[in-house]
């Protein structure tokens, strides 16, 4: 008995040392992680949706009906958020904005569900934001809306439920990260530099 | 119920399942606190999901961890009383009496459960289908590990009982 005891505490203090040293390159490698999936990304379409370069175009349509692009925002930072109504980090995510709306302002933060909602029916986006985040609805920094088929295949080929794009006033995508929720600090930087 | 606190009676007497009991639930604990807010997370385990760790969350982690520091000592318990009795029991009968509960209670059950709803949704983008019904259900899953766990525990306090007292009709 004293011998599985050493056994199950040793294998405990290896596995939790060995843990935390996965986990503390994980929080540091989430970009570069991100990044590193995203070429596979570009590479996939002509589009190169990746880190430092333009950002293609991209069609969605608000909870009002109109048609809108990127390219209407032309010389203004943006975040592009991509999102599933079913996502329980989508739904944190838009808490945590909310909460964080008046750091955000520096910004437009555009909104939208991915083209066929990653695969799984849920609310319509005008319902998952009033359940969630109902201020975010009124906010002047923000657009919601459904992205098209054509972007969707283009800024997420493999059905993220979660991603955003942080985009420059020149067009140029600064960073491409998931969950807002946990990494709200990076995104109030990038809406303040 | 009252199979499973006789089992507490007889396993916990001893100091070291006591010891183990508590090292299992200390160790699981941790670890599903650090795994279930990951869903939140976007799969990222670590202290950023212990932020999001949230009284539902909280209860299922207590909840699997609860069960497996009653699951892990019964299985030992069981195992090496059974393993110490040389009976006229066949090898056979005997792996076949002892390993299904091993199987069910292992932590391996909760662990799976864990990350199933916690970075499955992320790891894997393709499986939409899959990915949205995990999510939605996510609750009613971990519900359903609890339940399984539930079973093992008085499944493994069965066999602490026979284990005990060989000549008990189960």
């Amino acid at each position: 008995m004293k011998k599985l005891l050493i056994i199950i505490t040793t294998m405990a203090i290896v596995g939790g040392f060995i843990w935390l040293r996965m986990t503390g390159r994980d929080q540091k490698g989430q970009s570069e992680r991100s990044m590193q999936q995203q070429p596979k990304l570009a590479n996939v379409k002509k589009a190169k949706v990746a880190r430092g370069n333009l950002a293609p175009e991209a069609k969605f349509t608000t909870i009002n009906g109109q048609k809108l692009t990127l390219s209407d925002f032309e010389n203004q930072k943006v975040m592009l958020w991509m999102f599933a109504t079913w996502c329980q980090s989508c739904k944190v995510g838009a808490q945590v904005l909310q909460e964080n709306n008046e750091k955000l302002q520096g910004m437009k933060i555009i909104g939208v569900k991915t083209y066929g909602n990653a695969g799984y029916s849920g609310q319509t986006v005008r319902e998952f934001v009033k359940n969630v985040s109902p201020k975010l609805l009124s906010s002047e920094n923000w657009i919601w809306g459904d992205f098209s088929q054509e972007s969707t295949s283009i800024y997420n080929p493999q059905n993220y439920p979660d991603i955003y794009f942080l985009i420059d006033a020149k067009g140029v995508v600064r960073d491409i990260d998931g969950a807002p929720a946990a990494t709200i600090g990076k995104i109030i930087q990038f809406a303040n530099e | 119920m009252s199979n499973i606190t006789k089992a507490i009676s007889i396993v916990f007497r001893l100091r070291p399942y006591i010891v183990l009991g508590f090292l299992s639930f200390s160790v699981f604990f941790i670890l599903y606190a650090f795994v279930l807010p990951a869903t939140y997370t976007g799969g990222r385990i670590g202290f950023v999901s212990l932020r999001f760790l949230n009284f539902k969350l909280g209860v299922f982690a207590f909840l699997f961890s609860v069960a497996i520091a009653f699951i892990i000592p019964f299985s030992i318990y069981a195992f090496r009383k059974k393993a110490s009795q040389k009976t006229s029991a066949t090898a056979g009968s005997f792996a076949g009496s002892i390993l299904p509960p091993l199987l069910c209670c292992s932590p391996f059950l909760p662990s799976l459960a864990a990350l199933i709803g916690g970075v499955f949704p992320f790891a894997f983008g393709a499986l939409g289908f899959l990915q949205g019904f995990i999510a939605t259900y996510e609750t009613q899953i971990y519900i359903v590990v609890v339940v399984i766990l539930a079973y093992s525990t008085w499944q493994n306090a069965k066999q602490v009982i026979s284990a005990e007292c060989n000549v008990c009709e189960f």
